[in-house]
C-alpha cells in the first residue's frame, strides 16, 4: 500500500528538457491546467444565458463573482476595483485547486510550497510594485511608523522590514500547510480502514468527517489568502 | 383587461420584494448584534489560522536573512543573533496588531486608534 505521502510524489508525465534544464511536464501541471480549464467553463458556461432569473449555475458564478467584489470594496475600496480582475482569479484557482484536490486519484498542487510561494511572492511583488508606483519614495515612509520615540528606529526599522518581507512567507506556509495536513491525516486514518478489520468502521468515520472538514479547509483557505491579498493591497493604495 | 391585471399585480410584487427585502435586512442585524452564526464562526477559526503562521513566519525570514547576511560578511553567528530577536520581535509585533485589531499593517501610525478599530469592525460585519 503506498504511503501516506507518496500522494504528494511529483511524477512526470512528458519528458521536455530544455538546455539542462528539466521542465517536465507533470502530474502537478496537469492538474493547475485543469483547475484552469474548470474555473473558465464554470464561470463562461455558468454566463452563458445571462437570465434576469438565474439558474442554479448562474447563481453560482454570480455569488462567487459578489463574494469577491465585497470583499474587494470592503478592505481595498474604489481604487481596488480594477485589481479585481486578479484577485477573482487569485482566489478561483485556489479554491478549484483545492476542491479538486479532494478528488480521488486526483493531485492538489496547493500542497506544494514551491506553488503557494510563487503565488504569494507574485502577489508580494506585484502589490509593492503597486505601492511604489503610486507613492514613489515616499512608499518607504511605510517602514517607519510614526509616533515612536528617536532612539527606537534603528530597532523598528529592521522590525518592520522583517515583518514586511514575512508576508508572502506566512502566505505560502499557511496554505501549504493546511493542505498537506489534511491530506495526510486524510491517508493515514484511510490506511488503518482495512488494517484493523471490523474494527476498521471508526477510522472510516473519522475520514468522512475529515472530509467534510476538508472541503471547510479548502474554502477557508482560499478566502484567507484573498482576503489578506486584499488587506496588504489596501496599505499600498493607502498608506498610514 | 389583461393590462388592467398586471398592473395592480406588477405592484404587488414589488411591495412584496420590498418587505422581504425588509425583512432579511432587520434579521441580518439581528444576527451582527447577536455576533454568532456560521460566518462569524468561520472568521474566527481563519482568524486562528492567520495568527499561528504569523508569528513563525517573522521568525523564519528572520533567521533567513541573519545566516544569509552572516554567509555573506562571513561574520558567523552575530548576525543570526540579532536578526533572530528582531525576527521574534516582529512575529510578536505582528500578532499583536493582528489581535488588537489593527491588522497586520506595516508601519501603522496610529492616527486615530478608535476610528481604525471601528474601520476593522465594520469590515468584519461586510464580510
Amino acid at each position: 500500500m503506498a504511503g501516506p505521502l507518496a500522494q504528494f510524489q511529483i511524477k512526470p508525465i512528458a519528458h521536455i528538457n530544455a538546455g539542462g534544464m528539466d521542465i517536465s511536464f507533470t502530474n502537478s501541471a496537469l492538474w493547475m491546467v485543469i483547475t484552469a480549464v474548470v474555473v473558465t467553463v464554470f464561470m463562461v458556461i455558468g454566463m452563458r444565458k445571462r437570465e434576469l432569473v438565474p439558474g442554479p449555475w448562474q447563481s453560482m458564478a454570480e455569488a462567487s463573482y459578489e463574494f469577491i467584489g465585497n470583499m474587494i470594496r470592503d478592505n481595498v475600496g474604489d481604487e481596488g476595483r480594477k485589481f479585481f480582475p486578479f484577485i477573482f482569479t487569485l482566489f478561483m484557482f485556489i479554491l478549484f485547486g483545492n476542491l479538486l484536490g479532494l478528488l480521488p486519484y486526483s493531485f492538489t498542487f496547493t500542497s506544494h510550497i514551491i506553488v503557494t510561494a510563487v503565488l504569494a511572492l507574485f502577489m508580494f511583488i506585484g502589490v509593492t510594485l503597486v505601492g511604489l508606483a503610486k507613492h514613489g519614495l515616499h512608499f518607504f515612509s511605510f517602514f517607519v511608523p510614526s509616533g515612536v520615540p528617536k532612539f527606537m528606529i534603528p530597532i523598528m526599522i529592521p522590525i518592520e522590514v522583517i515583518s514586511y518581507l514575512s508576508r508572502p512567507v506566512s502566505l505560502s506556509i499557511r496554505l501549504f500547510a493546511n493542505m498537506m495536513a489534511g491530506h495526510t491525516m486524510m491517508k493515514v486514518f484511510a490506511g488503518f480502514v482495512f488494517a484493523l478489520g471490523v474494527a476498521g468502521v471508526a477510522p472510516l468515520l473519522m475520514n468522512v468527517a475529515l472530509t467534510g472538514f476538508e472541503v471547510l479547509v479548502a474554502f477557508l483557505q482560499a478566502y484567507v489568502f484573498t482576503v489578506l491579498t486584499c488587506l496588504y493591497l489596501n496599505d499600498a493604495l493607502h498608506l498610514h | 383587461m389583461t393590462e388592467g391585471k398586471q398592473k395592480p399585480s406588477l405592484d404587488e410584487l414589488d411591495a412584496k420584494i420590498k418587505a422581504a427585502r425588509e425583512n432579511s435586512q432587520r434579521n441580518g442585524r439581528r444576527k451582527n448584534a447577536v455576533g454568532d452564526g456560521d460566518a462569524a464562526n468561520r472568521q474566527g477559526i481563519a482568524f486562528a489560522f492567520r495568527l499561528g503562521t504569523e508569528l513563525v513566519a517573522s521568525l523564519v525570514v528572520g533567521v533567513g536573512l541573519g545566516m544569509l547576511l552572516d554567509y555573506w560578511l562571513d561574520t558567523k553567528p552575530w548576525f543570526l543573533i540579532v536578526f533572530f530577536l528582531l525576527g521574534a520581535g516582529s512575529g510578536i509585533t505582528s500578532v499583536y496588531r493582528a489581535a488588537s485589531g489593527l491588522d497586520i499593517s506595516v508601519g501603522y501610525a496610529n492616527k486615530g486608534g478608535k476610528d481604525a478599530i471601528d474601520e476593522q469592525d465594520e469590515t468584519h460585519k461586510g464580510n
